[in-house]
């Protein structure tokens, strides 16, 4: 993204040139990268997978495989980029407080991609020649994880921007945030309440312009690194008797998981402020053949709400020991 | 009681006797030509920078000050050009330009397309298409108007027009413009040679989003061929700086100035550049006072619901993607559905 120069700040009158930089040009240095989900089936449905440069959001109800989808990028991201990686390290930051279950289950995931052969190491070339058990090790070891399970979103904030050495300086190119709905969860359990006391309300404003701030570092990021940056984030029931989510749901698709409608977390906020946004949900009642896929959960749907760069799609996955992985729609009618 | 207010008086009655154009002199030099009994500007042009700091008592540099803004509004005022009237047949027989939107039935209410010379504001929930709107205008401004749909197959030319696109929030992507483009033009080398008319800026905080604004007139005076500029979003960085309780006291009545500064120069642009100003923007949900009732509303307050000439409304639900003519001096309400209407959702 180096042709892209930022605006000038040269006081309000300032007289500085504005720098621009020509589309054409932003095209030819094809500047935004993606990174390969792992799976073929859900590339597809991202028209070829996470895009740098951009802020993506997750949203889906507890159990759906937010987390999965997300580990299984920390591992994607450091293939190297014949493999549809980008030979990069990562960044988790967890504000769940399941640190312990994640590098326990990281470690499975990594087992399996440094057997298919897909992992190095280091990134760098000292792991041409590895063994498996060494490569997944060395992959664990690109993963930065950081914990924030503090009520003050602040501490987010502060976390992100100590992170600026990491993108500067240790080649990270990935920013997960699982979740960004429990670093900020005094807010929507205030703006819930439709009486509101001024006290209340007060710290639900504080709450979003600290949402605000954070969504904007991690847009600068984005942009300034070229990263990627992808959150997970909670829903909570669509409540028709409030006026608010009422007026809001007339104008935008209805989100459906085990059967009842719900809306993403943070409300417009934070919608308006991530560059695309998917939707994971259960789907009820459907369940595959479990000789021929190894998984004995439930079948999943991963779909794209919106996005500037990606037409909308849906796509039905499973998870199992080894990953997040697509189904082809012919196999989901017969596995019925 | 008088000789209380005797300052403030003298103030305003240096004003009052002073030629309108003379005005504009600091304070200082203001009193000494009242005080030396130069009302108009004609009394001061003739004379040299000696003579009239003689007659002032000021330096000389201060007198070569008042002399040139003399001389400067004097100019004016003798070409008659500081006003200009004109009939409305006049206007009405030179119209201004259109940039068409490439949605055939909203370009024909429209009278060809988003008028120049004023601000046009698109808005609507997140992921309703605001961004894929104004990056279809981005092309279609350039392409002049061929849509995907009627025009000829040969069409591969495009007018010398520029585009300026702003972007605040890092939604704009390239790949997908270029996409566009092609859809529109058929070529590959035409659609290089439109892609290398759009430029872009990005804009990462609400001092950066003011400072470029303000920039902006000198930016077009060097590029005179940009007829389009896109800001998306105007919101973005405003409101993240929107509370009037934030911790480190944004002093709100300064915050809104200067909005009030920015918006003022937007339409500023449109009409002295005569370029269309195309700008997206947030909604916002307000509860009906004291009912039960809800209605979205644009974001950013009365403040800037004055500033679009023309307000479009653009929506998505589960069947049907909106866009909709919701405000218009010129024509009435128009529901356009994108679905149907237009390729860019398939």
């Amino acid at each position: 993204m180096a042709e892209v120069k930022r605006a000038r700040v040269e006081g309000p009158r300032g007289t500085g040139r504005v720098e621009v930089a020509k589309v054409v040009n932003m095209v030819k240095d094809s500047c935004a990268r993606r990174i390969t989900t792992g799976c073929p089936i859900l590339d597809e449905t991202l028209c070829g997978g996470l895009r740098t440069n951009s802020v993506h959001e997750v949203v889906g109800e507890s159990n759906c495989g937010k987390t999965q989808f997300c580990l299984q990028l920390l591992l994607t991201s450091q293939w190297n980029e014949e493999h549809g990686g980008l030979g990069c390290k990562s960044l988790y930051i967890n504000t769940e407080g399941s640190g312990g279950i994640t590098a326990t289950r990281l470690r499975e995931f990594a087992d399996f991609h440094a057997s298919k052969g897909f992992l190095c190491g280091g990134g760098e070339d000292e792991g041409e020649g590895l063994g498996p058990a060494q490569a997944s090790l060395m992959s664990m070891d690109n993963i930065f994880i950081e914990r924030c399970t503090t009520d003050d979103p602040n501490s987010l904030l502060e976390v992100l921007l100590r992170a600026k050495t990491l993108l500067e300086h240790h080649n990270v190119k990935l920013i997960v945030i699982d979740s960004i709905a429990n670093a900020f969860k005094g807010m929507s359990s205030s703006s819930l309440d439709d009486g509101g006391a001024q006290k209340q309300q007060h710290e639900s404003q504080r709450l979003t312009q600290v949402l605000y701030r954070t969504m904007n570092l991690l847009k600068r990021y984005a942009c300034d690194y070229n990263a990627c940056v992808v959150i997970t984030n909670h829903v909570a029931d669509h409540i028709e008797r409030v006026s608010v989510q009422r007026a809001t749901q007339a104008l935008t698709e209805t989100l459906c998981t085990s059967g009842r409608i719900v809306r993403a977390s943070l409300g417009m906020g934070l919608a308006q402020s991530v560059t695309c946004r998917y939707f994971v949900s259960r789907l009820e009642g459907v369940r595959l053949n479990e000789n021929e896929y190894d998984t004995s959960g439930c079948v999943r749907a991963f779909e794209v709400v919106f996005s500037p760069f990606q037409a909308k799609r849906k796509t039905k996955y499973i998870i199992n020991q080894s990953g997040v992985w697509g189904i082809p729609d012919a196999v989901y009618e017969t596995g019925q | 009681m008088y000789s209380n207010d005797s300052r403030s008086n003298a103030a305003t009655s240096t004003t009052t006797c002073l030629d309108a154009h003379l005005v504009a002199c600091p304070p200082k030099l203001r009193r000494a030509l009242v005080d030396a009994g130069f009302n108009n500007v004609h009394d001061v042009c003739h004379l040299s920078a000696m003579d009239l700091a003689r007659e002032l008592g000021t330096t000389p540099e201060e007198a070569q000050q008042v002399i040139d803004l003399a001389k400067t509004k004097a100019v004016g005022a003798y070409l008659g050009n500081s006003v200009t009237f004109r009939t409305a047949l006049e206007l009405f027989e030179n119209p201004c330009e259109r940039i068409p939107l490439g949605i055939p039935r909203l370009d024909a209410a429209l009278g060809g397309g988003i008028s120049a010379g004023q601000v046009t504001e698109i808005c609507g929930p997140p992921g309703a298409g605001k961004t894929q709107i104004s990056m279809l205008l981005s092309v279609t401004a350039i392409a002049g108007g061929g849509s995907t749909r009627d025009s000829a197959a040969g069409r591969a030319s495009c007018s010398d027009r520029g585009v300026l696109y702003i972007d605040t929030e890092g939604s704009f992507v390239p790949e997908r413009v270029e996409e566009i483009a092609r859809g529109v033009l058929g070529s590959e080398a035409a659609t290089r040679q439109l892609l290398s008319q759009i430029q872009y800026v990005r804009v990462h905080s609400q001092v950066e989003q003011l400072a470029l604004v303000s920039d902006l007139a000198s930016h077009l005076e060097r590029n005179r061929n940009i007829k389009l500029v896109v800001l998306d979003s105007v919101a973005f960085h405003m409101r993240s700086g929107a509370t009037s309780t934030s911790g480190d006291k944004l002093d709100f009545s300064k915050r809104q100035h200067s909005l009030a500064n920015m918006f003022h120069l937007l339409t500023k642009l449109a009409v002295e550049n005569k370029c269309c100003v195309w700008v997206t923007n947030h909604i916002t949900v307000r509860k009906a006072e004291g009912g039960d009732g809800a209605k979205v509303v644009p974001a950013l307050g009365d403040l800037w619901a004055h500033v679009p000439a023309e307000r479009f409304f653009v929506w998505n639900t589960d069947d049907f993607r909106g866009l909709l003519l919701h405000k218009s001096p010129s024509s009435p309400q128009v529901l356009v559905d994108l679905n149907r209407e237009t390729g860019l959702f398939a």
